[in-house]
């Protein structure tokens, strides 16, 4: 029981915001993990449909309506790659800070079931999430994805806010 | 109502300069590196899930030798009693009369009792030192508040496992917590089996 103590595999998720990265600078700082766990840092990218946030078909130039131009498609997620790769960078920075040895992981998908599959399939003990809050309603809400991970997965979840 | 809210108030309040006059005596230094964190408990089996899982794993390898970094503080809050008090499920309201009164307000004590004896016994078998806390109040409001003025650093919660639609209409503490309160917060759900 006592080996059990300690935590096994810890999953901080991160996308582009700022609390993200605070939720990943307070697992660092104040989880201790078992000699033989793991830090994995998840990012989730939105696939390039999405993305796209319209339709190829409205787009003037008449494109095949239900098809993704191959172009399209590549072009934005030659876009999101580097994005990712950015945040990716900037997470791993900051875990080179505090001298932390972390993997990482990129999924791709819907952002809520991603992050829950990710947290059943690695059988992680602790999920880390920052919560971006919108807008004048800064404090009102739970960010979507935070709220429907808190509601999911199947290990506890740790929602950092960006401090007052 | 309003006199109930007042003296909770001030009664987080008067917990708050005694925690803080209580860390001058002990060293100042320590206080600053010192993170506050704060298990809500109440009667549900959710919330002593999350109290373990926390002993367990947040704070089992800091020996009692060494000085933890953590300042422990279990804390139940009691839903405040109402003068008009539905003691039967059938019947009309009856407003409390002194005597009723009493013993509504003993049965809540005893009940806030036995949580504080079944939290301090998880604490011993983990041989981790906490403190205890009792407030008064409704529970989400009281917990954000309560975080907000005594400056905890985390806030651990169980969470009763509700489904979709009973979270809309009974209302998630998790949840307000985790919208309102201004730490970081911590939700054990219960594990499935």
């Amino acid at each position: 029981m006592t080996e059990n103590n300690k935590l096994r595999c810890v999953v901080v998720a991160v996308d582009g915001s700022e609390e993200s990265m605070k939720g990943l600078q307070w697992a660092l700082d104040n989880v201790k993990l078992h000699p033989e766990g793991s830090l994995v840092i998840i990012h989730v990218q939105s696939p390039p449909s999405i993305a796209a946030g319209l339709n190829p078909g409205s787009i003037p130039f008449g494109g095949p309506s239900d098809l993704e131009v191959p172009a399209f498609t590549a072009a934005i997620e030659a876009h999101q790659r580097r994005i990712t790769d950015a945040i990716i960078t900037h997470a791993l920075k900051i875990c080179a800070d505090n001298n932390a040895e972390v993997k990482t992981q990129v999924l791709i998908g819907d952002p809520k079931e991603k992050i829950c599959e990710a947290v059943e399939e690695l059988h992680a003990d602790l999920l880390v999430m920052g919560c971006r809050s919108f807008g004048p309603i800064k404090r009102m809400f739970l960010g979507s994805v935070s709220n429907y991970c808190s509601n999911h997965v199947s290990c506890p979840v740790m929602i950092v806010k960006g401090t007052a | 109502m309003e006199a109930t809210n007042g003296s909770n108030e001030t009664a987080v309040q008067a917990v708050a300069r005694d925690m803080k006059t209580m860390g001058d005596g002990e060293g100042t230094a320590e206080e600053n590196s010192t993170m506050k964190v704060w298990i809500a408990v109440d009667e549900s089996d959710g919330s002593f899930y999350a109290l373990e899982w926390a002993l367990k794993h947040l704070f089992a390898h800091h020996d009692a030798d060494k000085e933890s970094p953590f300042a422990i503080t279990v804390v139940h809050v009691q839903p405040p009693f109402q003068p008009t008090y539905t003691a039967l499920p059938v019947g009309p309201v009856l407003f409390a009369t002194s005597g009723m009164r009493d013993s509504v307000v003993k049965a809540e004590e005893e009940s806030a009792a036995k949580i504080l004896a079944r939290a301090s016994e998880l604490c011993d078998q983990h041989k981790i030192k906490v403190e205890y806390l009792v407030l008064r109040g409704n529970p989400k409001e009281m917990l954000v508040e309560a975080v907000d003025q005594m400056d905890i650093d985390l806030l651990v919660v169980g969470s009763r496992g509700l489904g979709q639609i009973k979270r809309a209409v009974l209302g998630s503490i998790s949840d307000y917590c985790a919208h309102h309160a201004k730490c970081p917060v911590l939700i054990v759900r219960p594990m499935k089996v």
